[in-house]
C-alpha cells in the first residue's frame, strides 16, 4: 500500500520561487552543505579504513533489504525476549493511535522526542498534539524549528535556514511566555545554554520519550541511535516509557553487520569517524536496576516501503539518512529543503517521496530537481543508483502520460527529425528559415514551446550558414577544398 | 588513542598512589568551580574499581561526593536527582576503541549511565587492557560477554551541536567536558599491557 | 579536425550522425532517444575503417555525449530489447562502436604522444570547466588540464569546481530559473579566477554558460578545448586572439 506523507499545499512553482527569492536561505543552506561535504571528503582522505567500511556497510544494508521479512520476525522475537513490546504499524494513523492509547493507559501527558525523520514523515507531532498530548522536540535544531512551527530544511541541520538573530528572537519569545529569563545574547553559547536549561526541565518531567532508530539489529534485538548532542540518551533513559518508531528498512541481520555500518552516518554525514553518542538499547530497565524506562515499545512502520521490496528501486530502502547526497546536490544547494514540499529533500528525497507515496504525489520531484550531474551517487555510501532512478521515474511518468501533450509532441517531432540524416537536413532547412524571426543582434533569443525556457535567460548562436555536415559534403565532392583548416567550427 | 583529537581530556597513571592523584587532577580540570559552592560528584565507577580509594582523590573538604558502591540500589528517583545536580559524574567503562577514540559504557547491575549523561562533566576510569584497536573489535567484546545489557553507549568526545549557523558548540545536552584516566602498567587481574 | 590531422590522423566524418539522444533519454522519452541512438550507431558503424583495428578511434567532442554512448546506451539497449522492432544485431554493433569511442581530450592525452612542455608556463590563465559526466561518468576530468598545460598556459580551477553548471539537457529549458541560478554561480566562480577565457570539453555546458554570458552582455571568451589546441598549433594564444575566436556567435571563416 502506498504510504502517506505530509505535503506542502503550495505548488512547485511557488515553492521554487519562494526559495530562489530568499538569498539568506540560499546562502545559509549552501554554506552548511559545502561545509559538510568538505568534512566528509577530508574524513575519508584521513581514514584509510573508510573505503573498505563503506563497501562493507553497503553490503550489510543490501543483504538486510533482500531478506527483510524473516529479519523483521527475528527482530520481533528477540526484542520480545528482551522484554520489549513490538508492534508492526502500517502508517501514520496506526502509529499515532497506538501512542495515544498508551498515553491514556499510563495517564501520560508530556512527551519528549529526539530527532526522527520517520516521525516527520508520519506527521506524528501534529497528530499527538491533536489528541491533547504535549510534544517537545529536544534536538537543538528541531527545537528551534518546532518553536517556529516549521519543517526541517536539512536532514542533519534542521534549522540551517535560520540565523542567530532569528533564533534569539524566538527563544526570547518562548522565555517571555514561560516567565523565565531569555538567552543572555545572540551568540551561540548563550543560545545553546538557554536551550539546555529549558529542555533539561522537560526531560526530567516527561512521561514518554519517543525516538527513531538508525539501525535495528535482528540477531540481538537492539535499537541503535546515533546523535552528537546526547539528547536521544536522555529521551531513552529518563522518562518511564520509551517508544521507538522505526521504519522496517532499518533492520540489520547481525551484530557484525552493525559493526560494518555503524560509522557511516557520521563519516558520510558530518565527516566524523563516529557520532559523539551511539546508544544501544536492547530492552527496558532490568528488574531491580536503577535506571532506564519501565516499558519499551518498538513500532515497526511500513508507510509505503514494502511495495519497493524486490523491485528495481529496492536500494532506496538502504538509505541511512546521512545527508551526503543533499550536501553535494547543486539543486539542493540553490533551493534548500522546503522547496521539495515533503519530509525528505535532496536527491534521495526527490526519488523516494514519489516511490513511497505514489508517482502522482509531488510529481515534479523527479523532473524538476535534478540536472543528472551524478554527484549524489558518488557521495552516497550505500551506492544507491539515484541518477538511474531519476531517469526511470521520469520515463514512468511519461509512459503514464503525466506530461502535457504539447511537450510530448515536441519530443516526438524532435525525435523524428533527428533520427535520420535526411530528416535532419529538412530540420536544418526549416530551422534556418524559422530562426530569422527569433533573432536579435545576430543571436537567437526565442523558441517555440517549452524550448523557449532557454531564452528566458540565455541566448544561443544561430545555425551557421554552412554547418559542418554541409561543409563535409561539399569537401567530399570538391578536391580543392581538402584543406581542413577551413572547416567551420 | 584518538580521544584527545575529539576534544576529550586524557590522563595516564600507574596503579597505586599515583592514580588517586591523577583522578584528583582530572576532577580539577573537568569541573569549573563556582565561588562559595562545593562541587558535588556522583561517584559510580562500578565494582571493578571498588578498591580505588575515592576519598583520597576527592577529599571531603573540596568535594561533596555521593558514592554508589554496591550495597543495594538507591531509590531511582533519588539517584536521578543526585545525577541531575552533580557537577561531575565518574564511571568505569566496558571497553575503548583506539581508531575512533571511543569509550563504551554499559548499564549493568552495579553500573549506571546517568553520571555519564546528566552532569556537565564526566570522568571515565579505564584500564589500558580495555583498549582495543578498532571499533569493530570493541563491538565484538560487547557481544562475547553474553547477553546484551538493556542499554549501552559508545562515547566519542563531548556532547556537541552545529545546529546554530553551523558553529560547533560543545555541551548542549550531555557533558561538555569529558575525560578519561587510563591506568597503565600491570594490574593483578588482566595480565598486564 | 585540423588538430587531429596535424597529429597524423586520417579523419573521417560520419555524415549521417545527428545527436546521441541524451536529452530525450534523460527526460524519460526513451522511444525518441532510441530513434536517435539507432541513427548514431548506424552512422558510426558505417565509418570507413582503414588501417588496423587498433588504430581506429572514434572521437567525440562532448564528454557528456561520449558518456551517454559508453555508460547509458547499455541501459537503453536493455529497454529496447523488449520493444517492438528490436533487432538482435544492435548489441553487436553497439559493442563495435563503443569499443573505439574516446572523448577528444582523452584522445589527445592518450592516443598521441604529447609534445614536450614549453620552458615556462605562460601567464595567460584559462578557467577550465569540467563537465559532470566527464568527471564522474567517464572519470576523464584530468586530461584537459594536462592538454592545456602542454600548450604552455596556466590552468585555473574555480572554487566548487565539481558543482554542476546547471545545463542538464532539457533541464535548462524546463527549469530555467534554477538552471540559470546554477549558471550564475558557476560563472561567478569561473570569472573569480581572473582567467582570460573559459574552456571546456562539453558543448552543452559551453552553450549554456556562453548563452548566459551573452544575455548578460558580458564578453568573456568561451572556447572548446579543440579550438584552443588549434590556436596553439597555429602559434597564437594571445588574449586578443582568444577573445576573437571565443566570441559567442562565431564568425564564419
Ligand atoms: S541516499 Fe545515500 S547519500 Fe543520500 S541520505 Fe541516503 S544514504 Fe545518504
Amino acid at each position: 500500500m502506498a504510504g502517506s506523507l505530509p505535503r506542502d499545499p503550495a505548488p512547485w512553482a511557488v515553492r521554487r520561487d519562494r526559495a530562489l527569492a530568499n538569498p539568506r536561505l540560499r546562502a545559509n543552506i549552501g554554506r552548511v552543505a559545502r561545509r559538510l561535504a568538505g568534512a566528509r571528503q577530508q574524513a575519508y582522505a584521513s581514514y584509510p579504513a573508510g573505503r573498505a567500511l563503506r563497501v562493507a556497510g553497503r553490503d550489510a544494508k543490501r543483504r538486510a533489504v533482500a531478506h527483510l521479512e524473516p529479519l523483521l520476525d527475528q527482530l520481533r522475537d528477540q526484542l520480545s525476549a528482551n522484554g520489549a513490546r513490538v508492534i508492526f504499524a502500517e502508517g501514520p494513523k496506526e502509529v499515532a493511535d497506538y501512542i495515544v492509547s498508551l498515553a491514556a493507559r499510563r495517564g501520560a501527558q508530556r512527551v519528549v522526542k529526539s530527532k526522527s525523520m520517520l516521525t516527520e514523515e508520519l506527521d506524528l507531532n501534529r497528530r499527538l498534539a491533536a489528541a491533547g498530548l504535549t510534544v517537545r522536540e529536544t534536538d537543538l535544531g528541531e527545537y528551534i524549528i518546532q518553536l517556529l512551527d516549521e519543517r526541517p530544511s536539512h536532514i542533519l541541520a534542521p534549522a540551517a535556514h535560520r540565523n542567530r538573530q532569528e533564533i534569539a528572537a524566538i527563544f526570547q519569545d518562548t522565555a517571555d511566555r514561560a516567565g523565565v529569563p531569555g538567552p543572555t545574547s545572540d551568540e551561540v553559547g548563550p543560545l545553546a545554554a538557554f536551550a539546555r536549561a529549558r529542555l533539561r526541565e522537560e526531560f526530567l518531567a516527561a512521561d514518554i520519550g519517543i525516538t527513531g532508530a538508525n539501525f535495528l539489529v535482528a540477531e540481538t534485538g537492539t535499537v541503535v541511535l546515533v546523535t552528537n548532542e546526547g539528547n536521544a540518551d536522555m529521551v531513552a533513559s529518563l522518562p518511564p516509557v520509551h517508544v521507538v518508531v522505526a521504519g522496517i528498512d532499518k533492520v540489520l541481520d547481525t551484530w557484525e553487520d552493525l559493526a560494518a555500518v555503524i560509522q557511516q552516518p557520521a563519516l558520510s554525514g558530518v565527516g566524523q569517524r563516529l557520532s559523539a553518542y551511539t546508544t544501544l538499547i536492547s530492552g527496558p530497565r532490568a528488574p531491580g536496576a536503577e535506571e532506564g524506562p519501565e516499558e519499551l515499545h518498538v513500532l515497526l512502520v511500513d508507510n509505503g516501503r514494502r511495495p519497493l521490496l524486490g523491485g528495481p528501486y529496492a536500494d532506496v530502502l538502504t538509505c541511512i539518512r546521512c545527508g551526503a547526497c543533499y550536501n553535494v546536490c547543486p539543486v539542493y544547494r540553490q533551493v534548500g529543503g522546503h522547496a521539495y514540499g515533503s519530509t525528505y529533500a535532496g536527491p534521495i528525497g526527490a526519488v523516494e517521496t514519489p516511490l513511497l507515496a505514489g508517482l502522482n504525489f509531488l510529481p515534479e520531484l523527479p523532473k524538476s530537481l535534478c540536472t543528472l550531474c551524478n554527484a549524489c551517487v558518488d557521495a552516497c555510501p550505500m551506492d544507491i543508483a539515484l541518477p538511474d532512478h531519476f531517469i526511470t521515474l521520469r520515463r514512468q511518468q511519461v509512459d503514464e502520460r503525466g506530461e502535457p501533450s504539447t511537450t510530448r509532441l515536441t519530443y516526438r517531432t524532435w525525435g523524428r527529425l533527428w533520427s535520420s540524416p535526411r530528416q535532419y537536413q529538412r530540420f536544418l532547412a526549416w530551422a534556418r528559415r524559422g530562426q530569422r524571426f527569433m533573432m536579435r543582434q545576430g543571436r537567437l533569443v526565442r523558441a517555440p514551446g517549452f524550448l523557449g525556457g532557454w531564452f528566458e535567460t540565455r541566448d544561443m548562436p544561430p545555425i551557421a550558414a554552412e554547418t559542418f555536415h554541409e561543409w563535409w559534403a561539399r569537401r567530399a565532392s570538391s578536391p580543392a577544398l581538402s584543406r581542413s583548416d577551413e572547416a567551420p567550427s | 588513542m584518538r580521544w584527545e583529537a575529539l576534544g576529550g581530556h586524557y590522563w595516564e597513571s600507574e596503579p597505586g598512589a599515583g592514580l588517586a592523584q591523577a583522578v584528583a587532577a582530572a576532577a580539577d580540570r573537568l569541573v569549573e568551580r563556582a565561588p562559595e559552592r562545593m562541587p558535588s560528584v556522583l561517584w559510580w565507577p562500578g565494582p571493578a574499581w571498588a578498591a580505588l580509594a575515592w576519598k583520597a582523590a576527592l577529599p571531603a573538604g573540596r568535594w561533596a561526593v555521593t558514592p554508589v558502591t554496591g550495597g543495594g540500589p538507591m531509590e531511582p528517583g533519588a539517584l536521578r536527582s543526585v545525577a541531575a545536580s552533580a557537577a561531575l559524574g565518574v564511571t568505569g567503562a566496558a571497553w575503548a576503541a583506539a581508531d575512533t577514540g571511543s569509550v563504551a559504557l554499559a548499564s549493568e547491575p552495579g553500573q549506571g549511565l546517568w553520571p555519564s549523561l546528566l552532569p556537565p562533566s564526566h570522568l571515565i576510569l579505564l584500564r589500558a587492557a580495555q583498549v582495543v584497536p578498532t571499533l569493530a573489535d570493541g563491538l565484538r567484546v560487547m557481544r562475547s560477554e553474553g547477553g546484551m545489557p538493556p542499554m549501552a553507549k559508545i562515547i566519542s568526545g563531548p556532547s556537541s551541536t552545529a545546529d546554530i549557523e553551523g558553529q560547533l558548540w560543545v555541551g548542549v545536552h550531555g557533558p561538555g567536558r569529558v575525560g578519561v584516566v587510563v591506568v597503565t602498567g600491570p594490574m593483578p587481574d588482566d595480565g598486564g599491557r | 579536425m585540423a588538430v587531429m590531422e596535424r597529429r597524423g590522423a586520417r579523419v573521417a566524418f560520419a555524415a549521417g550522425q545527428t545527436c546521441c539522444g541524451q536529452f530525450a533519454y534523460n527526460a524519460g522519452h526513451w522511444p525518441e532517444a532510441w530513434g536517435m541512438a539507432k541513427n548514431l550507431l548506424e552512422a558510426l558503424d558505417t565509418l570507413p575503417q582503414p588501417g588496423p583495428e587498433a588504430a581506429r578511434t572514434t572521437v567525440g567532442l562532448s564528454g557528456s555525449c561520449v558518456a551517454m554512448v559508453r555508460e547509458e546506451y547499455p541501459k537503453l539497449l536493455d529497454w529496447a530489447a523488449d520493444q517492438p522492432g528490436w533487432d538482435t544485431s544492435w548489441p553487436v554493433r553497439y559493442a563495435r562502436v563503443a569499443g573505439r569511442l574516446l572523448e577528444f581530450s582523452q584522445w589527445l592525452g592518450r592516443a598521441v604522444p604529447a609534445p614536450p612542455p614549453p620552458e615556462a608556463a605562460s601567464p595567460t590563465r584559462i578557467a577550465l570547466h569540467t563537465g559532470c559526466h566527464m568527471r564522474r561518468v567517464l572519470e576523464a576530468g584530468g586530461e584537459a588540464a594536462r592538454v592545456i598545460e602542454t600548450l604552455g598556459l596556466t590552468v585555473a580551477i574555480p572554487e566548487d569546481e565539481d558543482q554542476c553548471c546547471g545545463f542538464g539537457g532539457t533541464y535548462a529549458m524546463t527549469e530555467p530559473k534554477i538552471s540559470t541560478a546554477l549558471a550564475d554561480a558557476k560563472l561567478a566562480a569561473l570569472q573569480a579566477t581572473g582567467a582570460e577565457a573559459l574552456v571546456s570539453c562539453d558543448w552543452g555546458c559551453l552553450l549554456h554558460l556562453g548563452g548566459r554570458l551573452s544575455r548578460r552582455g558580458a564578453a568573456w571568451p568561451v572556447l572548446h578545448l579543440a579550438e584552443l589546441v588549434d590556436l596553439g598549433d597555429r602559434g597564437d594564444l594571445s588574449p586578443a586572439r582568444l577573445a576573437q575566436v571565443g566570441q559567442f556567435v562565431r564568425e564564419d571563416p
